[in-house]
């Protein structure tokens, strides 16, 4: 399931400061800028604040779109940022949870029981949203690096590193079948 | 350059496992969102029409005209005017100035005395009768025709009684 490439006349649609135009984009755009936060994020609730806040943002912004760019390559790019922003906060907050449970049995698991899911997330952001927006969404490279601001050679080392390191993590017990998942907070 | 190092069976079961994901159906928030900024942007607005109307509510009540012309001529009449009497101001710059005042002081102390013997009318004032009394006796003094000698002599004495109570007072 594929969706329509990102910079061919999907940007043409949307006119800025257009209110229906931006509820469209809002159909169109949050299931799949939901769950490249999923993806990103342990939290489903969080992937749900940060994708809400996100259009918030691109709402509030909306004036100053410029057509040139794809309207949901740059949803993506506020999501994605927003992502990156809750998880160093979590990082932060983790430390004090971890210093608090020294010496006694560590209880977090996570819910939805996926150790690929478990692995994209255990990933630095940047390299887990240029996973799944090359592999769940199929954007190609220079897709993505308009998404994310950034150029098609850094996509092409992000998606290396973060392969190489999905590869490294999933290889000893990669299967197709979904097997118990572990704690999430490994390896940030 | 591989750029795609991912397994397929790995991208594969990552769009399976996303596809199971289903957003929560909840009301967009941007919806609710939108009414904030503009508030902002209309508060310093509100703010600064607020601040001149009571600037204008003010120069009108203090200057009791509401033309805009007349606040700002009372305001530089205002600023002349106290700029003309700088009384504070010019006190301090003249250094010779409290030098001066004691020298004056004796003079102006004592010229009363002397035009206390040349004229009748500072004794008046050292009696403490109020210039009302000087005025209505000098009056009197030029509208009596019957006494005008007795009224004389008794300016003399009055100069008298008051030269001997200046002296002693000295004393």
């Amino acid at each position: 399931m594929y969706p329509p490439p990102l910079l061919h006349g999907v940007s043409e649609e949307y006119h800025p400061g257009s209110r229906q135009d931006f509820d469209r984009l809002y159909r169109t755009a949050y299931p799949r800028v939901f769950r490249t936060l999923t993806a990103i994020l342990a939290d489903p609730g969080a992937a749900e604040d940060c994708a809400q806040d996100a259009f918030v943002q691109a709402f509030q912004a909306w004036d100053r779109w410029r057509p040139d760019a794809p309207a949901e390559a740059w949803v993506h790019r506020i999501a994605v940022n927003r992502a990156i922003s809750y998880r160093r906060s979590q990082k932060i907050r983790r430390v004090g949870e971890i210093l608090r449970r020294l010496g006694r049995p560590n209880a977090t698991v996570d819910p939805d029981h996926s150790d690929l899911l478990t692995a994209l997330r255990s990933l630095p952001p940047k390299l887990a949203a240029a996973i799944v927006l090359r592999h769940y969404h199929g954007y190609n490279n220079r897709e993505i690096a308009a998404a994310l601001g950034v150029t098609e050679r850094t996509i092409g080392t992000r998606l290396r590193q973060a392969g190489e390191r999905l590869r490294a993590r999933l290889e000893p017990d990669f299967s197709l079948e979904p097997t118990p998942a572990f704690t999430s907070d490994t390896h940030e | 350059m591989n750029d795609d190092p991912l397994d397929p069976r790995l991208a594969s079961r990552l769009r399976e496992e996303l596809d199971r994901v289903q957003p929560p159906h909840s009301a967009p928030r941007y919806l609710s969102a939108h009414t904030r900024p503009i508030a902002l942007r209309l508060a310093p607005a509100v703010l600064v029409a607020s601040v001149i109307s009571m600037l204008a509510l003010s120069a009108y009540v203090a200057t009791g005209s509401p033309n805009p012309a007349d606040w700002g001529h009372d305001v530089v009449t205002i600023i002349q005017s106290s700029s003309t009497t700088p009384t504070p101001s010019v006190r301090p710059t003249p250094t010779h100035a409290p030098e001066q005042e004691p020298t004056e002081k004796p003079g102006e102390q004592e010229s009363p005395e002397p035009s206390g013997h040349q004229s009748p009318e500072p004794s008046d004032d050292h009696s403490g009768e109020g210039t009302s009394g000087h005025d209505g006796g000098g009056s009197s003094d030029g509208g009596s025709t019957d006494g005008g000698s007795t009224d004389g002599g008794s300016n003399d004495e009055h100069e008298g009684s008051s030269s001997d109570s200046g002296q002693s007072r000295r004393s």
